[in-house]
């Protein structure tokens, strides 16, 4: 044999719809899944840089907003230094001049002090009252530098508080003479960092060029005065501006950014804890992660309704496809998907051409059936009444010939006329195994009652017969003659099969206007679900079948067997 | 052998009729008186000529040599029947002698047989072909066997009689337990416990024993 069909590569896997529906909904979530997975980490990445750059920018621009805070002082030190009240030598005046400013200028104080470093005046003393020399305060550079400088930070002798200074050269006629100073607290600029209105989590802060921490907008009261960071130590080392990964001051990792005045020379950077940018980047995975779980989740629900919907739609169709052939109605139930209802559509279309061949079929089988009775009829008649009787005739004749004959003839003769005997005997054997004359002379009750005993006899197993039929003989043709064939068909098996049997049972009884023929052995029996294709059950269901009864057979191994046949005696249907 | 036994044939094939002339004819103590090819020419016949046997075929039109021969016992009880046929089943047998038939002899040993079982008749014994004798003695000793037993319902449970009855009707052990709500090894052990009770072996004694009880009735 060889198989047309291309396929034979490996059998396809066979899975329930709901498993197929499940990897459908695992096949379209997981590559969506995987997609914004990718889109949220390429735009976190972009954004990132983005932010690198918009935070260098940002410290330039609070760099310059803090070089703007210092300006402003600068301005107000140049025209207090432009004092002729200095170019005079007036310094009681200039003190007052300089008392009447302050509250104008940002700074805590003006202090005029001599070439040699010594104060002069500190407006927030009375004037003429002994300064001592502040031994904390950086000294001034004002004048080396010949430009106005600001301070490092250093802690105020008579506060006790982080301050700093910016120092103007007071040059009179071309001639350096005077620092002025005005001393600023950290104050002022921690609120110029407040002003910014940065995000809650990023940390601000301005650094002197000495590298300490001057203002701060996390944590101030710990870290001011503090030295930086290392990483941004070493970050300012290599230029003025940039922005770089590393630890804070409070041991966090951040993104930083910085810019240094070219100015002042102090330095303003940002720091953005990795945490507060990460969380955003996390927070938008675990939504990603949980959206992505939520919809695997209604999906599979999704996809055990619609499975169970479809299994069940499918699965409402088994018992109507197991009937088909049973000569039983199939009912559909309401289908509601359509392929299943076409499908339900076309179980009833099979059964009903099965239903009309069969009828078609039994219709032509019962033809034959009838027509092979009755063939088996007219040659048992022919063999008795022709063949037959032609033979006792002979034989009759050539006993009347014997003693006509010479004796040396005399025993051919004998011996003839026993052959034809034989021959005589013979065929009345066919034609009563063809069809016994007794069924349509006697009645099948007495051709059953006959043909139980011959068995009974034949195989030395006594039967008991019973016929509670009083009806039996005048029962139509075609029953009669399923009867004697059943009963003659279910001996033959005992015969055959029922090895060990002591007994058996022949019963014909009617009931519900049905005729009930039973015949039990108490034989080896067998498996009646393993071996149903028996030749002589096939038979027996065959003819059943034809005249619309049923044949049930109860058995088990070393149980015996019975044999349960059901003609019902009203047709039931066309009887065609 | 003072008066010659007076014969008449029946059979509805010439051939056989003419056989059996020649066969009576060769016989010096026979005296064939007359011929009839069916069943109602033979019991004219036989009306009107009186003899001694009639020789009948079984099978014959109209009438059988069966019903000739039960017509007789009432119409003509001094004439005896000797029926010649083809059949050798018991039933043809017994039902011929249950028709008044004195004489059983099949056709194939006619040859043989027919003078004897006319003379035997005429005698008025009983004459069955010897061929067939072995399997009527057989048969006649089967029914004798066949005693009524003195078993009693009663001594079933209610559960054990609706087995038992259910099972001569001819359901199936499932059929039973679905209608009796019950398992098909609960209904096996009432069926094999009540037939154990009445000592009955055999399905067909069940149906017996139910029906002697009514059980088959109105169903």
């Amino acid at each position: 044999m060889n198989s047309a069909r291309p396929s034979q590569s490996k059998p396809a896997p066979r899975r329930t719809i709901h498993t197929w529906l499940n990897w459908l909904v695992v096949a379209s979530v997981l590559p969506a899944i995987a997609v914004t997975t990718f889109v949220i980490i390429r735009s976190f990445n972009q954004e990132r840089d983005n932010l690198e750059r918009n935070l260098v920018g940002t410290a330039r621009a609070l760099s310059q907003a803090v070089d703007a805070e210092f300006d402003g002082a600068r301005s107000a030190l140049l025209i207090l230094a432009a004092s002729p009240h200095l170019a005079s030598g007036n310094l009681a005046k200039f003190y007052d001049e300089a008392r009447q400013v302050l509250p104008a200028t940002k700074g805590d104080n003006f202090i005029l002090t001599g070439l040699d470093g010594r104060p002069l005046l500190n407006t927030s003393q009375p004037y003429g009252a002994p300064l001592p020399h502040d031994d904390l305060a950086p000294p001034p550079r004002a004048i080396d530098m010949g430009r106005p400088v600001v301070s490092n930070l250093f802690n105020d002798a008579a506060t006790g508080k982080p301050v700093f200074r910016i120092e103007v050269p007071v040059t009179i006629e071309g001639t350096p003479r005077y620092t002025l100073t005005m001393t600023m607290s950290t104050e002022r600029l921690n609120r110029l960092l407040q002003r910014q209105n940065m995000p809650a989590d990023w940390i601000t802060a301005i650094i002197d060029s000495n590298e300490t921490i001057v203002a701060r907008t996390l944590n101030g009261e710990r870290f001011v005065g503090k030295e930086v960071s290392p990483g941004l130590k070493s970050a300012l080392a290599e230029g003025g501006e940039g922005a770089f990964e590393g630890l804070t001051r409070e041991g966090v990792t951040a993104l930083s950014s910085f810019s240094r005045s070219t100015v002042s020379g102090w330095t303003v950077a940002i720091s953005i804890p990795k945490e507060g940018q990460a969380g955003f980047f996390w927070r938008a995975l675990w939504e990603n992660v949980v959206a992505a779980y939520l919809l695997l989740v209604v999906g599979v629900l999704l996809a055990r309704r619609i499975s169970s919907r479809i299994a069940r739609s499918i699965e409402s169709l088994r018992e109507p496809a197991a009937s088909l052939g049973l000569q039983e109605p199939v009912v559909l139930p309401p289908l509601e998907i359509q392929e299943v209802d076409e499908l339900g559509k076309s179980l009833v279309a099979a059964h009903e051409l099965i239903e009309q061949r069969t009828t078609e079929r039994n219709k032509l089988r019962r033809r034959i059936m009838k027509a092979q009775e009755e063939e088996r009829l007219r040659l048992a008649r022919d063999l008795h009444d022709q063949t037959g009787q032609s033979v006792s005739a002979a034989i009759m004749d050539l006993k009347v010939i014997e003693p006509l004959v010479e004796e040396k003839g005399r025993d051919r003769v004998r011996f003839l006329r026993k052959q034809m005997e034989g021959l005589g005997q013979v065929l009345h054997r066919i034609a009563w195994e063809l069809r016994p004359a007794s069924i349509d002379e006697l009645g099948l009750t007495h051709a059953l009652v006959n043909y139980v005993e011959e068995w009974s006899a034949k195989n030395a197993i006594p039967v008991d017969f019973h016929c509670v039929d009083s009806k039996l003989d005048a029962r139509p043709d075609e029953v009669r003659t399923t009867v004697y064939r059943i009963i003659q068909e279910a001996l033959t098996n005992v015969a055959k099969h029922a090895q060990g049997a002591k007994n058996v049972s022949v019963v014909i009884s009617t009931s519900d206007e049905t005729l009930h023929l039973t015949v039990e052995d108490d034989g080896r029996g067998f498996d009646p679900t393993a071996s149903s294709s028996r030749l002589g059950l096939a038979g027996m269901r065959e003819r059943m079948s034809l005249v619309g009864g049923r044949l049930e057979i109860e058995s088990a191994p070393n149980r015996g067997t019975t044999i349960f046949a059901r003609i019902p005696l009203v047709t039931r249907r066309a009887a065609a | 052998m003072s008066e010659k036994i007076r014969v008449i044939l029946a059979d509805d094939h010439p051939i056989v009729l003419a056989g059996l002339r020649n066969l009576i004819q060769a016989e010096a103590d026979l005296d064939l008186i007359g011929e009839a090819a069916s069943g109602q020419a033979a019991l004219a016949l036989i009306h009107d000529k009186k003899p001694d046997v009639a020789v009948l075929d079984i099978s014959m039109p109209e009438l059988s040599g069966i019903e000739v021969a039960q017509r007789l016992a009432k119409e003509n009880p001094d004439v005896r029947v000797l029926v010649l046929t083809l059949y050798e089943e018991r039933s043809f047998v017994m039902r011929s002698l249950a028709a008044g038939v004195k004489g059983y002899v099949l056709k194939r040993s006619a040859a043989e047989n027919l003078v004897q079982g006319i003379r035997a008749v005429k005698r008025g014994d009983l004459y069955i072909d010897p061929s067939l004798t072995d399997e009527i003695r057989q048969g006649i000793a089967k029914k004798a066997e066949a005693t009524e037993q003195g078993n009693d319902a009663r001594e079933l449970t209610e559960r054990e009689a609706s087995v038992l009855k259910y099972s001569a009707r001819g359901l199936t052990i499932k059929e039973i337990a679905a209608r009796l709500d019950l398992s098909a090894k609960t209904v096996e052990t009432y069926k094999s416990r009540a037939s154990d009770k009445l000592n009955l072996r055999t399905r067909a004694e069940i149906v017996r024993f139910a029906s002697g009880q009514g059980w088959l009735e109105d169903v």
